[in-house]
């Protein structure tokens, strides 16, 4: 090799490390866009290639994860959407007469919870003038005795009010509880089910359900 | 400060529009049970929908008057206690005994016919 | 600002009606009609809070008109860190404190049914403190940290509550009604304290949480 050859030599080697640094550098830095260059066939070519494998099974995974991550990220608010919107429906006041309010309770019920149904129950009360409540425990599954106490209160409270308050869908197994854990329901009408709920609240408004005769 | 009495027919209205200090409640029980035994009403309604605050004092005074009322044949009915008042008064554990509570005058006048 | 909380109110309830509401609450303290009355600023939030209530909204909505009217004052700011000492002579001052406890619990951004049991809760302190002391003092301290609290301490040079654990118990049952006031009080706080000494004095610390 004479003095040229080696000095071009040395020139085109360090003009090509130079360009895998600029891969490199964009690389590390997160562009998985970039390749090396593989149009000449010398001994970086190989090199070239197998780099260009690497990134671009680099760049494959990495756009994976972001759509699986970004299906989750979705997922996630979606989740805290939805856990919102059940905070919001949980206890839904219905009104399923005229002057007549259903509050179906599902789940557990903390101290919270019932301050926040006793607030939103109240509210009805007044803004349509209800005369009869009707709290559903149905979908209530274990009543303790700070279960007890919270649907006391919130028979109480609506009395306060001036309506009527009945607790309707005790299942024989919580009818069992809380004979069992002593909680007296005094001077609280407990019924059945929504339908001699409903029942209840007629006959306390001296409503009479007839038949249309023919 | 004084609280009116207002007779509607055979009812008693007495509504009640800023907390009252205890010597303004001697005088307001001794009025009614005055009114009560005189004109022989056989209803009293109190009027708490200008209440903004029923401490336990409070309370015993409307109970009490509504003892005194039952006592001279009068029915109470308290009217307008507003939902966060009703939601503390049952939390404290304190009750509204011997008395009957209802929405609006209306209503109130309904129950004592 | 009254064109501030009117301007509010109208976005809110309505021309007509914030007129009304506005009026009523400078009506309430002898404001003649062009008057400012910046000092009273607190206590007319508390009025045109009142005439919302009255107005049947609901208790939410009523919360978050006020929250929106308080963030455009910096004195609702300096109420909400400041603690306030109130002096209890008379029986006029019960329905001082227990006013003056609703507005800091509201500055300090209490919904509506907890400013009601600490207002109920001040009341019960302070009709004690009159009826068994004669006077003494409560005093408002907000606590700012990760929880934020109202903290309320009762002091008085009064008797001292001499059957403290059966008055607690719910056993003794005081003519008076000792006992209920403060089970009462136990009841709608999140934490309860008393120090009491026959003949020296009782001193009744309170903390309510924010949720």
């Amino acid at each position: 090799m004479t003095v040229e050859q080696d000095d071009k030599y040395r020139k085109y080697v360090t003009s090509m490390l130079e360009k895998f640094s600029d891969v490199f550098a964009a690389v590390m830095v997160g562009d998985y866009t970039v390749r090396a260059e593989t149009e000449k066939d010398d001994e970086f070519t190989p090199f070239a290639m197998y780099l260009n494998t690497l990134i671009s099974s680099i760049q494959r995974t990495t756009d994976e994860l972001s759509v699986k991550n970004k299906t989750l990220e979705e997922k996630i608010y979606t989740i805290e959407k939805q856990t919102e919107a059940i905070k919001q429906l949980s206890t839904p006041v219905i009104q399923i007469w005229d002057k007549v309010l259903v509050l179906p309770i599902i789940g557990v019920v903390d101290t919270r919870r019932s301050e926040q149904m006793m607030v939103d129950v109240l509210e009805k009360v007044v803004e349509l003038e209800a005369e009869c409540v009707i709290v559903d425990i149905t979908g209530v599954e274990t009543v303790d005795t700070g279960t007890a106490d919270h649907f006391m209160k919130m028979v109480r409270a609506v009395r306060l009010l001036g309506a009527e308050c009945f607790i309707t869908g005790v299942s024989p197994l919580i009818a069992q509880t809380i004979t069992h854990i002593g909680v007296e329901l005094t001077g609280i009408k407990t019924l059945r089910n929504l339908s001699e709920g409903l029942r209840g609240a007629f006959e306390f408004m001296h409503y009479k359900v007839v038949k249309k005769s023919e | 400060m004084k609280v009116p009495l207002i007779k509607i027919g055979d009812k008693l209205l007495v509504s009640i529009q800023t907390t009252i200090i205890d010597s303004v409640v001697a005088s307001l029980r001794e009025d009614i049970t005055n009114e009560i035994s005189t004109s022989g009403v056989k209803g009293l309604i109190i009027d708490l929908s200008g209440i903004d605050i029923i401490d336990s004092f409070f309370c015993r005074m409307i109970n009490d008057i509504g003892h005194d009322a039952r006592i001279l044949g009068a029915k109470t009915v308290v009217v307008g206690i507003k939902p966060e008042l009703a939601i503390t008064l049952v939390q404290m554990g304190m009750e509204m005994r011997g008395v009957m509570t209802s929405l609006n005058l209306n209503k109130a006048l309904e129950i004592l016919k | 600002m009254k064109e501030k909380i009117y301007s509010v109110l109208v976005e809110e309830v309505g021309e007509f009606k914030a007129k009304a509401i506005l009026r009523g609450a400078y009506h309430y303290f002898g404001i003649e009609k062009d008057k400012e009355a910046e000092d009273l600023l607190l206590p007319i939030l508390e009025r045109v809070r009142l005439s919302l209530n009255g107005e049947n909204l609901k208790s939410s909505k009523v919360d978050g008109v006020m929250r929106r009217l308080q963030s455009m004052f910096p004195e609702v700011k300096r109420v909400q860190t400041e603690e306030e000492h109130i002096a209890i002579e008379s029986e006029e001052d019960i329905r001082m404190a227990q006013m003056r406890a609703k507005i800091k619990a509201q500055a300090l951004g209490f919904n509506g049914l907890d400013q009601t049991k600490i207002a109920t809760t001040v009341a019960e302190l302070t009709r004690n403190i009159i009826k068994y002391a004669g006077k003494g003092t409560v005093t408002l301290i907000p606590l700012l940290t990760d929880e934020r609290a109202l903290k309320i301490v009762a002091e008085d040079n009064g008797p001292g509550i001499t059957n403290l654990s059966d008055v607690l118990s719910g056993t003794y049952d005081s003519k008076q009604g000792l006992g209920m006031g403060l089970l009462a009080i136990k009841r709608l706080m999140d934490s309860f304290e008393v120090e009491t000494n026959s003949g020296v004095g009782t001193r009744i610390v309170v903390i309510k949480y924010i949720k």
